[in-house]
């Protein structure tokens, strides 16, 4: 046995002793069990000691326990009672406090679900991080575009010729197609894809098996949605259906709906060998022509930067273009990211930074607020420490009573949201629902209510358990340090006038994408679908239409103008070319009589004109085009375009004939009867309906077996700005409840200010300052705060907005006056919110003010 | 005169006989040995308390030691209360004994 080996219990029970048994902070009590533990080791051996010290703990843990619950659930049902008994006392804070941050906890977790959906487009592909589109990279001319079109023959050689890449499917949509079943018509949405898409995108089959589906070139597979409408309760399977009067396929599979975040959009999906009932033959093997979507499936230990750089130079070998590289990039950021940069990931940031003012402005309300309170609850603090509470307790029933109120705000949240959602849904055009099964939002939810409540909590309850109970209770007490609160509001205003300042951007963009001269007429134009055999009867059809007094001109056309042309090429060749001129050129398909429809204006040479035979043979260019050629007089010049020659006999001036997120490009005007896909009918503003009644008449004439379907080609740019008008009117609402949450929270600041001032105010007024003096008084305060927060507010708002006009190539300026409109806006809601309270103040009898003390 | 526990008599006994080294371990010590049977910290620092805040007791810190981990020992004193409050019970105790001898309590058994 050695006598000068001191023996000390375990760590662990000591510092379990210590922690329930406190001691007064002396321990000198772990010192006595120490020194008996000491003895018992040295006289019975240590795990006797061992065992005699444990025992001793655990002996004393039942009654530890009882206490602590006794005395937990005591204070806690306390705290409970104090809390409510301070909300319904009072009730106007209380409303201001609770509604202002379930406000913005509403708006938070609309927009989280909005951007929640914005991110999961595609992600539900099991393969998601594998899947990549083939986009192309053009370099011939000195500005590198982008574009996403590639040539029919590309997939199943890289599938081929690269291990890297898996499976590689072709894919393309003919939007509305003609589908008949026994004597009905519907037109649909029909996709085209290779057999390989079913091991590379998922989709959930009902019936058929993805295998085998397409054994059948004609074979298709079907949507539940789209069997239900044809089929109704008979089975799909091995049903025909007539397409476009053409041809036949038939229903090998269906499968469930696609989803909404799917980049793929079809009704019904059939072989891609099927196109050629579509397109011209010679286009299947031409590697020239960029004209479908083209997705490879990479193997799962493929570096994408590899094998980037092993198809770049892909196409140069199968064509003479040496200039056009071949890029992969994810299908999951094909949604967001637009391949000119920018694209909608720029309105997740901007919506989701709005989520996040929102909620930083409620917050700055509760703290705020709760602060200004404190020498409202500081004789009860005083109290409580006079009693024995010390700083923990009160850190922890002010915390405690933050996250208790933030529950309560974050259960009216939900139930706004429950309440608002419909509309959400309606505004944003998105499906979207509170799935509560969605563990990510369940734990967004609780990451908002906690960090709310403890963000909220954590200053008041740190501020207000500081105060000494003595000064507290002789009633020497400062109500917070005013700079906190200052920085507060001041921050609070800032972020405001940032969602001011974008409102109105965005706005002004909208409206000047709306009024913008695209260089041509865009109203009253009608574009008739084009089915069955109207092609053929084209003149008898125009023939018809020109005898009513309501209709101006007719042509025929491939493509709405001013909203997207869907085929360009690069196989010219004109007179004077030199050998390293290239050019990529967007061709239309026209008809006699078109730029006079159009309002179009000729720069140089005349229209097709039926008068010359071989106009139909000939080109009509846009200016953009003769520039980029770089001919001096084009009229007369050779031009020929894949093979087919003609004259240039007419130059028109540049108009915006696609969006204006694009600027001018090369255009070519030619006759094509393949492509011509509706009949535009310039009408008469007024009798519109009757019109349109005639022109159904006439057209059904013609083609009994069809629909007669029409739309108005403003129709068209309404769909086109769509998203913008969304974000405009959303940030709208959020932009005014922003503000409105701020106003709630200077209301209550400024009565909390008029109420401290109280005495001083009195003493003013009985020295002789006027009503008027006194309102002036309290409003210059907050006047210079706001002020403040504008000079904060433009910077950022400058460089927010300015990125985002990036998007667009024709853009509003982001001039002076709109900062100055916003700030001259929130000082006058700032001025209203404060003048209520310092009306009431100037106009109180200073008698009453005084005697308060 | 505030009639004491057993427990508290025992304790303050101990703590006048202890004199300089009256804290908790040899208190608690020597009543076991007197008793014969063990008793618990907690059956020491309760009557301690007690009688401290009745002002029979003080206590003071000693130096901290360089065994028990270098935590001081809570060394208890009799005031003038505490020890007349032990004369008082002893006078009583004697008073009460007068006259009685433990071998007659013996034979009633």
């Amino acid at each position: 046995m050695n006598n000068k080996k001191w023996n000390r219990p375990p760590r662990f029970a000591q510092w379990l002793l210590k922690y329930i048994f406190p001691d007064q902070g002396e321990y000198t009590s772990l010192g006595d069990f120490e020194e008996v533990y000491n003895q018992i080791a040295v006289q019975e051996g240590v795990i006797k000691a061992r065992v005699w010290f444990w025992a001793e703990l655990i002996k004393s843990l039942p009654g530890f326990f009882k206490n602590q619950i006794c005395w937990s659930l005591t204070m806690f049902k306390n705290y409970l009672k104090i809390t409510l008994r301070n909300i319904t006392k009072y009730k106007g804070y209380s409303f201001i406090n609770i509604f202002g941050l379930a406000i913005g906890i509403a708006v938070c977790i609309l927009i989280l679900l909005w951007v929640l959906d914005e991110l999961s487009y595609d992600k539900f592909n099991v393969n998601a991080n594998e899947l990549y589109h083939v986009s192309i990279e053009d370099h011939r001319t000195d500005k590198v575009t982008r574009f996403w079109n590639t040539p029919i023959p590309l997939g199943p050689v890289l599938e081929k010729e690269f291990p890297g890449i898996i499976h590689a499917t072709r894919y393309d949509t003919r939007p509305r197609t003609m589908v008949k079943f026994r004597e009905k018509i519907f037109n649909e949405r029909l996709g085209f894809a290779d057999p390989s898409i079913f091991k590379m995108f998922t989709f959930t089959f009902i019936k058929g098996n993805p295998d085998r589906v397409f054994a059948d070139p004609y074979s298709a597979v079907i949507t539940e949605e789209m069997a239900g409408k044809i089929f109704g309760d008979e089975d799909p399977i091995d049903q025909n259906l007539r397409i476009n009067n053409k041809f036949n396929i038939t229903i090998t599979g269906v499968i469930k709906n696609i989803p909404h975040n799917s980049q793929l959009r079809f009704n019904f999906l059939t072989q891609f060998t099927a196109i050629k009932e579509f397109i011209n033959e010679t286009r299947m093997k031409n590697w020239r022509n960029f004209s479908i979507d083209t997705f490879v499936l990479l193997h799962k230990n493929a570096r994408i930067n590899d094998v980037n750089k092993k198809i770049e130079g892909f196409l140069q070998k199968k064509s003479t273009n040496k200039k056009v590289k071949l890029f992969l990039r994810p299908v999951i950021d094909m949604h967001l990211y637009s391949l000119e940069g920018g694209g909608r990931i720029i309105y997740v940031y901007i919506f989701s930074l709005i989520a996040l003012f929102v909620l930083i402005i409620a917050c700055i309300n509760f703290i705020n607020l709760s602060t200004a309170r404190a020498g409202i609850r500081a004789m009860e603090l005083g109290l409580r420490k006079v009693v024995g509470a010390n700083r923990r307790q009160i850190i922890e029933q002010f915390l405690g009573e933050s996250i208790f109120l933030s529950f309560i705000a974050l259960s009216v949240a939900l139930l706004l949201v429950e309440l608002f959602l419909p509309a959400f849904v309606v505004l944003s055009g998105k499906p979207l629902s509170m799935d509560l099964l969605n563990g990510k939002i369940i734990l967004a939810l609780i990451g908002i209510f906690i960090t709310t409540g403890a963000a909220a909590g954590i200053y008041p309850a740190l501020f207000l358990s500081s105060f000494k109970p003595a000064k507290v209770l002789k009633g020497e007490i400062k109500s917070g340090s005013s700079w906190l609160r200052k920085v507060l509001v001041v921050t609070q205003f800032s972020l405001s006038n940032i969602l001011i300042i974008c409102t109105i951007v965005i706005s002004n963009q909208v409206e000047y994408l709306n009024n913008k001269q695209l260089g041509f007429d865009r109203d009253n134009l009608v574009y008739i679908r084009i089915n069955g055999d109207m092609v053929n009867n084209y003149e008898s059809i125009r023939g018809e239409f020109l005898q009513n007094r309501g209709i101006k001109n007719v042509t025929m056309t491939s493509d709405p103008l001013g909203i997207y042309i869907s085929a360009s090429t690069s196989t010219l060749d004109w007179e004077g070319k030199n050998r390293n001129d290239s050019m990529n050129i967007k061709i239309i398909s026209v008809n006699y009589d078109f730029t006079k429809t159009f309002n179009l204006e000729m720069v140089e040479g005349r229209d097709f004109s039926r008068k010359f035979p071989t106009d139909s043979s000939n080109y009509i260019v846009n200016k953009e085009a003769i520039k980029r050629m770089g001919i001096k007089s084009p009229i007369g010049k050779r031009f020929t375009m894949s093979g087919m020659e003609g004259t240039i006999i007419g130059v028109v001036k540049d108009f915006n004939f696609e969006s204006l997120y694009n600027e001018v490009e090369p255009l070519l005007f030619f006759f094509y009867p393949d492509w011509y896909s509706d009949i535009v009918v310039k009408i008469e503003p007024d009798n519109i309906s009757n019109t349109i009644d005639f022109l159904k008449r006439t057209v059904k004439k013609f083609t009994p077996a069809f629909p007669f379907e029409y739309r108005f080609l403003n129709d068209y740019f309404e769909n086109q700005y769509r998203s913008e008008k969304r974000m405009k009117k959303l940030i709208n609402y959020f932009a005014i409840l922003a503000i409105f949450i701020s106003c709630l929270g200077l209301l209550g600041l400024a009565s909390f200010t008029a109420q401290r001032r109280t005495k001083e105010i009195g003493l003013r007024k009985v020295l002789g300052a006027s009503g008027p003096n006194i309102t002036l008084l309290l409003s210059k305060e907050f006047t210079r705060w706001v002020l403040l927060a504008n000079l904060v507010a433009w910077p950022v708002a400058y460089l927010t907005m300015n990125e985002w006009l990036q998007n667009f190539a024709y853009r509003t300026t982001l001039g002076l006056d709109i900062f100055i409109f916003s700030a001259v806006i929130t000082l006058i809601i700032a001025l209203l919110t404060v003048s209520y309270q310092s009306i009431k103040a100037s106009i109180t009898n200073p008698v009453e003010a005084l005697k308060y003390e | 005169m505030r009639l004491l526990s057993r427990s508290e008599e025992l304790v303050l006994l101990a703590v006048w006989r202890l004199q300089e080294n009256a804290y908790c371990v040899p208190i608690r010590e020597q009543l076991s040995t007197v008793t014969k049977k063990k008793w618990s910290f907690g059956a020491i620092y309760d009557p301690l308390d007690r009688l401290e805040r009745s002002g029979l007791l003080v206590s003071y810190l000693s130096e901290p030691t360089r065994e028990r981990g270098g935590r001081s020992k809570r060394i208890y004193k009799l005031t003038e209360d505490g020890k007349k409050s032990l004369a008082d019970i002893k006078q009583v105790a004697d008073t009460m004994w007068s006259g009685i001898q433990p071998a007659d309590l013996k034979s009633k058994v």
